[in-house]
């Protein structure tokens, strides 16, 4: 194994959950999200050289892998309905769900750029300034988003009180 | 990874912490790899593309400099088969029956016209030095012929930026001679330029 591969390794190893997490969290489909991760990753593979310079390269594979994801949109829009591979959306206030299902649920509620703010800062784990170069904003609009994700995602979480006793 | 005390932090990280990728990083690696060939190929193919534009200059000086016809009796015999890889040139005849000649260094024409001669290309070989008075170009008063259709198949690049061609033999007219001159720049050549002659043409000095 040559010293590229190992060092991609490495890094694959380390960051392919919470990548992987990061873009779930963002699209709502599990195999989509699996399908652009991977491809962000070959992708960084491919421009190793370049990406292993980067400041956070796990960034840079989420970005590739939510840009992947516009042009897939854009794409597939036409024929793409939500199915039971999203994660759920639409939950009645009050429904008894477990602890993750209601996460997942609150999440798919919140604005996309909230969304993805919580998956870099909370599920990634990157700190204000390289979210905000992530998406290209500003670090005070991370901070922004962050506070109503965070507020939105208590308030929708109060509603499944049965469940959540274990948070 | 941050511990958040916050408890909607913690909730969401919590929801995630059974999410994994379960592509394998082999998988991973060779999806990268053949990206990474696909691009290196479509940056050769734009060297291609830029050896052909400087190809086309001498080209359409060749041809303008030509005011005969072209008498496009094309040879229909095959063909004969060459493989040959030096550390100067490379000469290979492909399965459609074109050439594909790859020059590194030139030391030698005479060798190369040999074998261009066996590959069913009869050539004149000629070294041309770039910034030097040449009389490759004016071809010392003969005019050389338009070029055949189809004679150049393709405008290649090797290694470290080789300048090569693909002749397609069956396209030569008979009785007429490639000049095939190497320009050189310093001592790495630089392109080729291929001309028609009928009989044999003038010898090339620099």
């Amino acid at each position: 194994v040559d010293q590229t591969t190992g060092d991609f390794a490495d890094f694959y190893r380390q960051y392919r959950a919470g990548c992987f997490r990061a873009v779930y969290a963002t699209v709502g489909d599990k195999l989509l999200a699996e399908e652009l991760v991977s491809e962000g990753f070959a992708r960084a593979w491919a421009s190793w050289r370049k990406v292993c310079r980067h400041p956070a390269p796990q960034a840079w594979v989420v970005r590739t892998a939510l840009n992947l994801h516009v042009s897939w949109w854009r794409r597939y829009r036409r024929e793409v309905a939500l199915n039971d591979r999203d994660f759920p959306g639409g939950l009645d206030a009050g429904a008894v769900v477990d602890g993750d299902t209601a996460v997942f649920a609150a999440l798919r509620a919140l604005p996309v750029r909230q969304r993805e703010v919580v998956a870099l800062r909370i599920l990634l784990d990157l700190d204000v300034d390289t979210t905000a170069d992530t998406l290209g904003i500003a670090p005070g609009t991370v901070k922004a988003h962050l506070h109503r994700a965070i507020a939105t995602l208590r308030t929708r979480l109060a509603t499944f009180p049965e469940k959540r006793t274990a948070v | 990874m941050t511990q958040h005390t916050d408890e909607v932090p913690a909730a969401v990280e919590r929801a995630f912490s059974a999410v994994d990728l379960a592509t394998p990083v082999d998988q991973i690696i060779g999806r990268g790899r053949r990206l990474r060939g696909r691009r290196r190929k479509l940056a050769s193919g734009l060297v291609a593309v830029a050896a052909a534009a400087a190809l086309a200059v001498p080209l359409s000086h060749a041809a303008a400099g030509g005011g005969q016809p072209t008498s496009a009796q094309a040879s229909t015999a095959p063909a004969p088969g060459v493989q040959v890889d030096l550390a100067a040139w490379s000469v290979h005849t492909n399965a459609n029956g074109t050439v594909s000649i790859t020059v590194r260094q030139m030391h030698d024409p005479a060798d190369l016209r040999k074998t261009l001669a066996k590959a069913g290309i009869p050539a004149v070989v000629a070294v041309d030095h770039l910034g030097t008075p040449s009389t490759c170009v004016s071809h010392g008063g003969q005019v050389p012929k338009d070029l055949p259709k189809g004679i150049i198949a393709a405008v290649n690049r090797g290694t470290a930026g080789a300048p090569g061609v693909t002749i397609r033999p069956a396209a030569i007219p008979k009785g007429d001679t490639v000049y095939f001159i190497v320009a050189m720049n310093g001592t790495r050549p630089s392109y080729v330029l291929i001309m028609i002659f009928k009989g044999t043409p003038p010898t090339c000095s620099s």
